[in-house]
């Protein structure tokens, strides 16, 4: 059981916190032929998708009510119903994302309400799908955004139960996944025999060639969320899924699978022997030979990561895959991760402190002793810088290496590449040091 | 927001000029709900004043504003790494519900603490504006209290766009920090350079330029430059007004006050440079110091154009289409000009009639004027200009990218200076390595299985 601390400064420095909106954007961005709409001033959304596109390396598709002075100070669903006209005309999504701000919440917006509005008003757009997340900026961070809405689009778009269809499986993904991720359990899942509803479906920002789209050319289709109440089963993986997946279970009577994280060992065997259980076949013959390839693996990368004192730094989703693996399967330490928000269970982690707060409370906390990696997005660099200490790139935003969508981290095959990476440059770090000629031969 | 209106009648902003009342006082272009949507007021402020390496930004509202956007512009600095650290409030819902006055004060005191700034600039945004939190009061508390300057900027979001919030900036500076310190000593030839934001380090690629001459810059507003400086700039004998917009209203401002004249320009392409000094040297008025600019822009444009011929060799006829703001969208097309390219067309966004003016006298016949085109019209000229190469802000880059259209980026993301004569050898350098790059043309390349 981890020291749980939550940091009680007036100041957040370096923040590690991303914005509930944002958070809320990334899921609507996983459906196919979708718009996000932030109800708020024009600069919200401008720093969201400069944010999102430096992180992806893609165009986001994204709009705002631009609310502006007066418009802020007098209320009003104007702005909202010509943002919903003009984005369903002109870019002809199927799917609108609405959520809130931090400035219409103020206002006190019944955005819900005025959605409504705008469905009895304007017959001719009844084709687009419309949802509404509530995402004050004041509340929770990206997680808790991601993980409404999930749930939110869920809750509207689904209605009756309906006839179960043996072979297909609801699958969540957490944020914390990939595209390289994605294909590996969506693979994994069809080597079984299964048809897997992928939702949310992020491989819609990995990376298109000759496709300029101002809507997302890919990610989980509406008809195919529709059908999601005729699955036998859901794999939910990561908290930030969790709820999504308790709902369809109590909703639907569809049992909820849950998996913090599938990095790892143990996490993948157990996700294999349920697929095995449910289908009563073998997994293929390449997954075995990855099981085989990631043990030794992990054998050979022990001499660099066994004992060595790692920080980890991220939303949720990305601390518990990673502290679990760290520390169970590869006998390294984690004296501390932060996270910028509080999620259930993050205190039973195998870790010594959880702290709630910004990357200066790393330098607050670490009570001067070596810390031999860091982990986690890019802004962690300034503490990387300060403490001397190498940095894995894992979460958002990544904006200063390329190709990080395209990795995998999960499974067999990802945690092998996860756990050769993070040792080659502790490799690098030790090799170096151990060129280090002491203070005192070299005065001789 | 009284002083707001203020802004709208910028009585030398040629912009403006041009408005009847009734569109004068809606101020500047409204965002359109709906429609691609830049920056607000706060991101422009924050641009403005960050670069002021040695003090402390701190954002005072919920995350999303600094959260999202802290260390994200390509300033660099050689004083002080302070402007880097992200600092925000991060305003809870209990904050909104009871204010969050309190919440700022212990904020600015822990930051002095601990980071010991020259001063501490506190960024207002929405959220704190609509509840009605005194940002001016609690700075004012808190400079008295912990004897550093606290400067309020009241910036949030929703009053407009990036441009006022340069313009909010401006008078921040104007009103609480320019004349409140004295420069240790003055020299005849003082300048002040007012919207270079040394972006990718441009300024100090014409930085040696002045050292030769022997102007001295007392302070760049704002790029690599320190709170002292800043607070000194009254002593300057000219100010350039780098950036032709945001900054106006201040040079307007501190020749009024202070008596400074002012000159617009910019350090893109030979000519332009070559002016900008010119024009120093004219208004610092020493007939010794005109001939020793002309004699170093003689060497210089020399020097620089012998560099460029192969380069030019290559570049020439290339069809470029230029997409970025305000003065950028004619000073770049010079630029690209003199490098034997043909300019397709030009964006008028953000620019005021004076800059349309400069850019229809420079394009001539060729070019087209474009108005803030969105992506599936910047994909159509791509093909009925027959565009080689876009230059753009970072917001088109993927447009051009997936069509197979080389990319240039002129934006604040960009790593290599293009300021100065240097900075002509340097972006023709770019701009080959990208026109040449053999991807685009395996970007075209049919897949085996499209030829079947
Ligand atoms: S519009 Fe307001 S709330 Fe949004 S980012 Fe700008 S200052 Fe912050």
């Amino acid at each position: 059981m981890a020291e749980l601390i939550r940091s009680s400064k007036a100041c957040s420095v370096y923040p590690l916190k991303m914005s509930q909106p944002l958070g809320a954007v990334y899921a609507i961005l996983g459906v196919k032929n979708s718009m996000p709409i932030m109800h708020g001033s024009q600069g919200c959304a401008a720093f969201a998708k400069t944010f999102l596109t430096r992180h992806f390396w893609e165009n986001i598709p994204m709009q705002t009510t631009a609310l502006s002075e007066i418009v802020t100070i007098m209320g009003g669903d104007e702005n909202l119903h010509t943002a919903l006209k003009n984005v369903i005309e002109k870019n002809k999504p199927e799917f609108v994302g609405v959520v809130s701000t931090g400035v219409s919440e103020t206002r006190g917006d019944d955005t819900e309400g005025s959605i409504k509005m705008f469905r009895e008003l304007y017959d001719e757009y009844s084709h687009t799908k419309i949802v509404f997340v509530s995402t004050p900026d004041y509340v929770g961070s990206f997680h808790e955004g991601y993980s409404k809405a999930v749930s939110s689009i869920l809750r509207s778009l689904l209605r009756a139960p309906m006839k179960k269809s043996p072979n297909q499986i609801n699958l969540l993904i957490s944020y914390s996944m990939t595209a390289k991720d994605i294909d590996a359990i969506e693979e994994l899942i069809k080597s079984f025999g299964f048809k897997p509803v992928i939702f949310p479906d992020m491989r819609s920002l990995d990376g298109q060639a000759k496709a300029f789209s101002s809507i997302t050319k890919y990610g989980t289709d509406i008809r195919d969320i529709e059908m999601m109440p005729a699955s036998t089963i859901t794999i939910a993986i990561g908290e930030s899924v969790r709820e999504a997946g308790e709902y369809l279970e109590k909703k639907f009577m569809i049992p909820m699978f849950y998996y913090d994280s599938l990095i790892g060992l143990e996490n993948f065997d157990s996700l294999i022997s349920l697929l095995i259980n449910l289908s009563g076949k073998e997994p293929p013959e390449s997954v075995k030979r990855w099981r085989d390839r990631l043990l030794d693996a992990m054998v050979d990368s022990h001499f660099y990561l066994t004992g060595k004192k790692v920080v980890v730094a991220g939303e949720p989703d990305f601390l518990w895959g990673m502290a679990n693996f760290l520390t169970k399967e590869m006998g390294a330490e984690v004296p501390l991760i932060v996270s910028p928000t509080y999620a259930d269970g993050l205190e039973n982690l195998p870790v010594g402190k959880v702290i709630i707060g910004d990357l200066e409370d790393i330098l607050l906390h670490i009570d001067g002793s070596d810390i031999d990696l860091l982990i986690g997005n890019t802004n962690l660099r300034h503490i990387a810088k300060e403490i001397k200490a190498p940095h894995y790139r894992v979460g958002i935003p990544i904006f200063d290496r390329l190709g990080h969508f395209l990795k995998g981290y999960i499974g067999y095959e990802g945690t092998a590449n996860l756990v050769f990476e993070l040792a080659n440059l502790l490799m690098e770090r030790d090799e170096e040091a151990s060129y280090h000629i002491p203070e005192h031969i070299k005065r001789r | 927001m009284k002083r707001l209106e203020e802004f709208f009648f910028e009585p030398n902003c040629g912009h403006n000029k041009l408005k009847s009342e009734k569109e004068k006082k809606q101020g500047c272009s409204k965002p359109k709900p709906g429609g691609a949507s830049g920056g607000c007021a706060f991101d422009g402020a924050q641009i403005a004043l960050v670069p002021i390496s040695d003090a402390l930004h701190l954002v005072h509202g919920p995350i999303p504003c600094a959260g999202n956007s802290w260390d994200n512009r390509g300033t660099r600095s050689s004083f002080s790494t302070n402007y880097r650290i992200g600092l925000t409030t991060d305003m809870s819902e209990m904050d909104v519900v009871h204010g969050g006055e309190k919440k700022l004060y212990r904020a600015i005191k822990e930051v002095v603490e601990r980071y010991k700034p020259s001063a501490v600039f506190v960024y207002q945004t929405c959220v704190p504006a609509m509840i009605g939190d005194d940002v001016v009061s609690v700075c004012k508390k808190a400079s008295e209290d912990l004897g550093v300057p606290i400067i309020p900027v009241e910036s949030p979001g929703f009053v407009g766009s990036k441009n006022l919030g340069n313009k909010l900036a401006g008078d921040a500076l104007f009103r609480y920090v320019i004349g409140t310190q004295e420069p240790e000593y003055t020299t005849d030839y003082d300048v002040n350079l007012l919207g270079e934001y040394n972006i990718a380090g441009e300024l100090w690629q014409v930085k040696p330029l002045f050292k030769e001459l022997g102007i001295r810059i007392l302070a760049c507003i704002s790029g690599d430059v320190t709170y002292r400086q800043v607070a000194c700039a009254h002593r300057a004998r000219v100010n350039m007004v780098v950036c032709s917009k945001t900054m106006l209203n201040l040079a307007r401002k501190m020749e009024e006050k202070y008596g400074i004249p002012y000159f617009e320009g910019s350090f893109y392409g030979i000519k332009d440079t070559s002016d900008a000094l010119r024009n120093f040297a004219r208004l610092l008025g020493s007939e010794e110091l005109i001939e020793r600019t002309e004699r170093l822009i003689e060497r210089e444009e020399k020097r620089i154009k012998e560099k460029l011929q192969p380069y030019i060799e290559k570049l020439r006829g290339k069809r470029v289409l230029i997409n970025t703001g305000g003065v950028k969208s004619w000073s770049m097309v010079s630029q690209v000009q003199e490098l034997g390219m043909v300019v397709v067309g030009t964006s008028g966004k953000k620019s005021t009639s004076g800059d349309k003016e400069r850019m229809i006298e420079l394009l001539g016949d060729e070019g087209k004027i474009v108005d803030d085109p969105n992506p599936k019209e910047l994909v159509r000229m791509f093909k009925e200009y027959d565009v080689d190469l876009l230059m753009a802000g970072g917001r088109s880059k993927f447009v051009a990218l997936k069509e197979g259209i080389p990319f240039l980026d002129t934006n604040q993301e960009r790593i290599k200076p293009y300021a100065g004569y240097d900075g002509m050898l340097i972006l023709a350098q770019e701009l080959v390595r990208t026109l040449y790059s053999p991807v685009f043309k395996l970007y075209r390349r049919k897949a085996p299985w499209q030829s079947l």
